[in-house]
């Protein structure tokens, strides 16, 4: 159980703000192993992408490896990293694209045996470029009724 | 349970445990279809009363504890080239609106309906099964539930927008040279072509006897399973079907990939795919660990007989009724047939031996691998009216060449699902998962575990749900 | 069709084959349907051409044999 006074630990808080830094560092050069490093390898891992919902360590590393372009540049802001005791921390940011889409990022990080791992991922975009539905048409003669 | 049951799974459970009433769920489906349907053009008739009577029959037999069915309180629609008794079997042409009504359900639906299912309607397809597209002059076109503007394939393009857009789980289609698997692709479901002689053709209007094939749509792969099993097993009334007994593929479905050999198809696959269709089948590749990359010798001859022999016996099918009535033929489809009477003995015979010949360089392929990948179509959706398709630096007419990665394969009637992968754009792409013949169980496992990773999957909006 | 048949000669002997068999068919057409029938038709032979010079044993099958 958690006491209050657990929350944002000074130590604690600078290993997983390093650990996120890196994280980012990596994302923007497209650094696969040090990516791959950082999140739990376990089936149990879930990354919900803008595109897509990866399910397991293998679907994220396919993922990964096929996209040759990898992530868009980007700003970050308003970052809030929020530790609980030693072995938990949540992570939160928005971020600017270089194609000025905005978009934000939540991260849960659990501390193992062998360091720091991602276990939780989502990243998604506001003003997403939507395909266009134009909405209902009038169409030539309507479905028969039987 | 929180949510109102959509999926077959869902349907069955919810029906059998008394949670919600088979009228409630036949009510729900027909209020979605006669609330979406102007916008889309996918049901042509909305069976409605037959659709609440056999709801109304199942709820009373649960009441008199009657035993489970497979497709308990399951709304489903077909393709309007199935009988339905007491509906002209129209197969999308002004040539047969006024021919009588069928007797009798055809072979698949008496299944179906045996099993549990509710008819909800008939749906609108390319007129005589001949197209790629589902634009239907005389009935209209059939738009893509994920953008209206666009195309949902073809021919069974009525089936791929009522299932894609929620309106029933489950929907049956019909596949010559793709037209259940370009349809899955654009609309984004998932969708099985059996093996060439798996279910029986017997009570649906024929196209290419050569060629046709029937096969479900649908939003998960558990459901597509299960209408395939429901629909499986022999037909003495039809001669090309195969004396093969039921391959239940449900249970085994859980397998995933273990212990399957699986390769990339490129060469031919990859040179008719724009990039949208190469991504999908790399990363569907990576995520089902494919070990490998083959070329299937010879696919681009395969597609030029599959053509030949298409409009060859389409051609001779419709001859009568072109010498006496051509004036009511489809515009988009009445020279193509024309063409076709019109081909040399000759021609048509040598693509028939190419067929064998072909049929046994692909199964040596398989006695390295028990699946093979490549895209369903070139290209995502192409806009209602969109006279060509754009693969790298070549400019394609639309209509024909909606069906270049599909044709080689259907050709030899090789079983193959379709799993929906979602690009860039926010249009879906289908990949083709080729197993062996009677492999259908393969071709199933490898959809669900590519469903399973989260990559696949059919997004149904929620507020079908 | 002989090899050193110019593209000109080739496509005589299409229309004249076309125009002949609509004629055996008692298919008869308006200009704008026959010349939309040649059209598709050129693109049959077309697939043809792609598989005239395949060297199919001959024993392979020529279609689905008759069985009783």
């Amino acid at each position: 159980m958690i006491m209050s006074a657990e929350i944002n630990l000074d130590h604690v808080l600078l290993e997983v703000r390093g650990m996120f830094e890196q994280y980012e560092t990596a994302l923007m050069n497209n650094d696969l192993g040090v990516l791959d490093r950082f999140f739990w390898h376990s089936q149990s891992v879930v990354r919900f992408g803008t595109s897509e919902n990866l399910y397991g360590i293998d679907a994220i590393r396919a993922f990964r490896s096929s996209r040759d372009t990898g992530t868009l540049k980007r700003s970050l802001f308003k970052s809030i990293i929020t530790t609980f005791g030693q072995n938990f921390a949540t992570t939160n940011t928005e971020f600017v694209r270089d194609d000025k889409v905005v978009g934000r990022q939540s991260q849960s990080w659990v501390r193992f045996q062998d360091g720091w791992r991602i276990v939780s991922a989502h990243v998604s975009l506001i003003d997403y470029p939507a395909v266009s539905n134009p909405g209902n048409r009038n169409l030539s003669s309507p479905a028969r009724e039987s | 349970m929180s949510n109102f049951p959509f999926t077959a799974t869902e349907c069955i459970a919810a029906f059998n445990s008394g949670e919600v009433s088979a009228s409630e769920i036949a009510t729900a489906s027909l209020e979605r279809i006669r609330h979406a349907n102007p916008a889309l053009n996918a049901f042509i008739e909305i069976t409605g009363e037959r659709t609440l009577s056999e709801a109304r029959l199942l709820d009373a037999a649960r009441k008199r504890g009657a035993s489970m069915l497979p497709l308990a309180a399951v709304p489903y629609a077909v393709k309007n080239l199935f009988d339905v008794e007491g509906i002209t079997t129209l197969a999308g042409a002004r040539l047969y609106a006024h021919n009588p009504p069928a007797r009798r359900d055809g072979k698949l639906l008496e299944r179906l309906h045996g099993a549990g299912g509710l008819l909800a309607g008939t749906l609108n397809m390319d007129a005589y099964a001949y197209g790629f597209t589902t634009e239907n002059t005389h009935y209209g076109s059939t738009h893509n539930p994920r953008d209206l503007s666009r195309s949902a394939g073809g021919s069974s393009g009525g089936t791929g927008a009522a299932v894609a857009a929620g309106l029933v789980p489950i929907g049956i289609g019909s596949d010559t040279n793709g037209s259940i698997r370009v349809p899955s692709s654009l609309c984004g479901v998932f969708g099985l072509k059996p093996t060439y002689g798996r279910l029986p053709r017997t009570g649906s209007l024929p196209f290419v006897a050569s060629l046709d094939h029937l096969g479900p749509l649908a939003t998960t792969v558990a459901d597509l399973a299960l209408a395939y099993d429901v629909m499986q097993g022999s037909d003495p009334h039809d001669p090309a079907c195969a004396q093969r007994p039921v391959e239940a593929t449900v249970a085994d479905l859980s397998r995933g990939i273990e212990g399957l050999r699986i390769a990339r198809l490129a060469g031919y696959f990859d040179d008719n795919a724009c990039e949208d269709a190469r991504w999908a089948s790399h990363v569907a590749a990576k995520v089902l660990q494919a070990a490998d990359e083959v070329e299937i010798p010879g696919a681009a001859q395969a597609r030029a007989a599959a053509y030949l022999i298409t409009a060859s016996e389409s051609g001779a099918l419709y001859l009568d009724a072109l010498r006496e009535r051509i004036e009511e033929f489809e515009p988009h489809s009445v020279e193509r047939l024309i063409a076709g009477s019109l081909v040399p003995a000759a021609w048509y015979q040598r693509a028939q031996r190419y067929r064998r010949w072909y049929l046994e360089r692909v199964l040596a392929l398989f006695e390295d691998y028990d699946l093979l990948i490549a895209p369903a179509t070139p290209v995502t959706a192409p806009l209602l009216g969109q006279q060509h398709i754009r693969i790298g630096d070549r400019e394609l007419p639309t209509r024909p060449n909606m069906g270049l990665l599909t044709q080689p394969i259907s050709f030899i009637g090789l079983p193959v699902a379709v799993a929906p992968l979602w690009t860039g754009s926010g249009l879906p792409m289908g990949v083709q998962l080729i197993a062996p013949p009677w492999r259908e169980d393969i071709c199933l496992r490898a959809a669900g575990a590519l469903e399973k990773s989260g990559l696949s999957g059919s997004r149904i909006s929620s507020g079908a749900r | 069709m002989e090899k050193n048949m110019t593209d000109k000669d080739r496509n005589l002997e299409i229309t004249q084959y076309v125009d002949a068999t609509l004629a055996l068919h008692g298919l008869e057409l308006n200009e704008a349907r026959r010349a939309e029938t040649e059209k598709q038709f050129l693109l049959l032979a077309s697939m043809s051409r792609i598989i005239a010079t395949e060297p199919i044993p001959d024993e392979i099958e020529p279609a689905g044999i008759f069985r009783l």
